[in-house]
């Protein structure tokens, strides 16, 4: 006979019976067995797994120092030794959400244990969590705890045993979005003509490729004085001194770097090169100056027309760059310009 | 304009000292086939091999596959390669079934090689996911002359690192010349016998009402009729002079998985499943051929609008479309997508998926307008292949680690054919 998997709960001071926003400060702490929800869990779980343990915080203790609580809950989870963490649903609260989401994001990635959670589709956490978590779908409030709490339970047991879990809408969970390559029963060729056909006769068909939802960025505001304004060149290019020194990858980056301009007025073949692998280098390397234009920001800097150059150019290179680690890239170049004294950015691709 | 394809079901392929099939068993007289590819100095010299499915054996360095086709006078067989210039796509052609001469060679002066790894696996789940895992082939292995390996010589300068040296692009289309002659050769062999079975490929008149279909092919590589497409405005042509030889890949500095073979034209998924469902379900207009890879914004638009404009002219009002995969080419692809649907030509769009992690949405580019998309795989994903017995081709990869034999964790991308946008395999993505 299999032994019984052990299951902690985690649920906010709310549904642990503790109180409402009076008593939203709460430590995290631990309660034995099933509490509240927890009971509907149990239900649901059967004679497969027992809630050992239910695990809860205020919401606002939660979300005002989130690092320090959700390190105090995992601690207080791993004291279990769990084969499996849920938490929630948090149907459509916003700091409940969130904390079932970091609760469970650490609950994976520092005890390696699998956790599931409920939220509405549309709240906050989904958009901070989904990528990372198994979530299952709930609906905005309580009443809909019995069917989500099977649902969660469901994929919770086949994570725990380690099964391999199928399609979002047959597991019912919220596609993380994560594509992986499989072989179908017919051809691409047939696949394409039947699913247009389908379209062309008003049938039913559903797309292999969802289109994403990209951020929109908003233009900024135009810079004053370009003339006192000193300006940064950023490159998706891949120019780089010659021989590469960090070793930069010329397709699906997972870095970038910055090399210092100071003293250069120009971009030589001989100390320059690019190593992109997404296009023709050849003219690139005759003259480096043609994606990275330092001679003329030079001497726009010389005639005024620019207050100055910064001293450090940012480089990646983005050919099949995944969008995440680009908006990882983004986000640290970002950070390094706005803590400088850079005011305009000349962004170059190829 | 009709098509008959005369088909021998060739059940095993043997090299001896004669040429004939008999029983469904083709002999192939090896010395006069060498002698006959030796024929172009190109080659110090050739090897044949044959492999069959399930062989623990892996072919490396793979440039092109061809299937067997001849075409009796007064046809042309596989036009300004192996025959005059004329055009293909009606009369008689002779085709062998089962086989497919698979032409190797290691990179000659001034050829870019870090796109140009394309491995067969005959067992195995590499020989699951395409289609020369289940074929006899024919494996020719070139081997150049010196003067292909002078890297001093003017001609062997690489001027644009995607298609190589001047050298390397000749040597790339005599690769596939006597490619193609030693396929014309095998299939000669048939015109003695009755064939098993005739096909008949023709786009008749068809019942009104029924949705009249294009399809728009984005050519990676290749040549219509000899002709490179680069530079060229959108042109039409018959689905059937896809499947009878004008369509042959000349470069093999693309991703394996998503290079579109002579053999894959030869086969094409959409063209045949398009022309088999003429006059049932859908009114078949034509296919629309371009180049991938104009890099200019002007020029983009322009071959859209003039590819669209080709498909009103044919009165369409429902197309496939199929990406060659890449970073530009996708622009192209995805405006005429849009043009299409503004036009109210309904569209679907074939594509390999091309990116580097499970997590990325995938797009080079996209339009709202791209609702319908069938995917041919993640080639970025990592395929287990296991341990083979014996290597063709070569004694090391061009740019993977380890000894070509032993047990590999590759992209799908190395495997010819896996994800062409052709249509011919059966991997795709999904979401999860």
């Amino acid at each position: 006979m299999t032994t019984k998997l052990k299951v902690v709960h985690y649920v906010n001071q709310f549904f642990a019976g503790v109180g409402g926003e009076d008593k939203a400060g709460e430590a995290p702490q631990v309660r034995a067995g099933a509490v509240g929800p927890g009971l509907a869990l149990q239900r649901a779980l059967g004679d497969a797994a027992d809630v050992v343990a239910t695990v809860y915080c205020g919401d606002n203790f939660f979300s005002e120092r989130e690092d320090a609580a959700a390190a105090t809950v995992v601690e207080l989870i791993r004291r279990h030794a769990p084969d499996l963490v849920v938490a929630g649903p948090a149907f459509n609260a916003g700091r409940y959400g969130v904390a079932c989401g970091r609760v469970c994001r650490d609950v994976e990635d520092v005890l390696d244990v699998p956790a599931v959670t409920g939220m509405y589709p549309d709240s906050p956490a989904v958009e901070l969590y989904r990528q990372r978590l198994y979530i299952v779908p709930s609906g905005p409030n309580a009443t809909s705890t019995a069917t989500t709490m099977a649902r969660m339970a469901a994929l919770g047991l086949k994570r725990a045993r380690g099964e391999r879990l199928g399609l979002p809408k047959d597991e019912g969970y919220l596609a993380r979005g994560l594509r992986f390559t499989e072989v179908a029963t017919q051809t691409a060729a047939t696949r394409a003509v039947l699913m247009l056909l389908a379209s062309v006769r008003g049938e039913p068909w559903e797309t292999e490729w969802p289109l994403p939802n990209y951020d929109r960025v908003p233009p900024p505001i135009p810079i004053k004085d370009v003339r006192r304004a000193t300006i940064a060149l950023v490159t998706s290019g891949g120019i780089v001194p010659k021989g590469n020194p960090d070793r930069l990858e010329s397709t699906y980056a997972t870095k970038w770097a910055k090399y210092s301009l100071v003293g250069v007025d120009d971009l030589t073949p001989e100390g320059w090169q690019s190593i992109h692998g997404g296009y023709d280098t050849t003219r690139a390397n005759e003259d480096p100056n043609r994606v990275l234009p330092v001679d003329v920001l030079r001497a726009l800097e010389a005639e005024g027309a620019i207050g100055r150059l910064h001293d450090e150019y940012w480089v990646f290179v983005g050919s099949g760059a995944s969008t995440t680690n680009a908006r990882r890239f983004a986000g640290e170049m970002a950070r390094e310009l706005r803590a400088s004294s850079v005011e305009g950015v000349i962004f170059t691709a190829t | 304009m009709r098509l008959e394809m005369a088909t021998n079901v060739v059940s095993d392929l043997r090299l001896s000292d004669a040429t004939r099939l008999a029983g469904g068993v083709l002999e192939v007289d090896r010395e006069a086939l060498r002698k006959l590819l030796l024929e172009d100095d190109a080659f110090a010299d050739v090897t044949l091999d044959v492999v069959r499915p399930g062989d623990s054996v892996r072919i490396i360095h793979v440039m092109d596959a061809a299937e067997p086709r001849w075409k009796p006078e007064p046809g042309s067989t596989f036009p300004a390669f192996v025959g005059p210039p004329k055009t293909v796509g009606e009369g008689m052609t002779r085709r062998l079934d089962g086989v497919a001469v698979l032409s190797v060679s290691d990179a000659v002066a001034g050829e870019p090689t870090y796109w140009r790894e394309a491995i067969v696996d005959m067992t195995g789940p590499g020989a699951d996911v395409t289609s020369f895992g289940s074929t006899t082939n024919l494996v020719v292995t070139f081997i150049p002359t010196r003067a292909y390996r002078d890297t001093n010589r003017a001609d062997a300068v690489v001027e644009n690192i995607m298609v190589g040296s001047a050298l390397a692009q000749r040597y790339n289309r005599r690769v596939r010349a006597a490619e193609l002659k030693a396929a014309a050769y095998l299939a000669r062999a048939a015109a003695a016998e009755a064939p098993d079975h005739v096909q008949t490929y023709e786009l008749g008149p068809a019942p009104a009402g029924l949705p009249k279909v294009v399809y728009f092919y984005q050519l990676a590589g290749a040549t219509v009729y000899g002709e490179a497409m680069d530079g060229m405005l959108p042109t039409l042509i018959h689905p059937n002079e896809v499947l009878d030889g004008a369509v042959v890949n000349v470069r093999s500095n693309v991703h394996a998985s998503n290079r579109t073979s002579t053999y894959a034209n030869q086969r094409h998924g959409i063209v045949t499943e398009l022309l088999a469902r003429h006059g049932r379900e859908v009114d078949f207009r034509g296919v629309i051929v371009y180049p991938a890879a104009s890099d200019d914004i002007n020029h983009k638009e322009l071959l859209a609008e003039y590819a669209v404009k080709l498909a009103r002219v044919l009165g369409a009002d429902a197309a496939c479309a199929s990406y060659s995969g890449g970073g530009h080419p996708a622009v192209e692809f995805m405006l005429i997508c849009r043009k299409c649907e503004r036009a109210g030509i309904r569209t679907t769009l074939v594509m390999p998926e091309i990116y580097g992690t499970p997590d990325d949405p995938g797009f080079v580019y996209f339009v709202p307008e791209a609702e319908r998309i069938v995917s041919t795989g993640r080639t970025t994903q990592m395929v287990e292949l296991p341990r083979m017995q014996r290597v063709i081709g070569g004694d090391a990869f061009f740019d993977l680690a380890g000894s070509p034999g032993d047990a590999q964790s590759v992209l799908y991308r190395y495997l010819l054919g896996c994800g062409t946008s052709a249509g011919n395999g059966r991997l795709t993505a999904r979401q999860y």
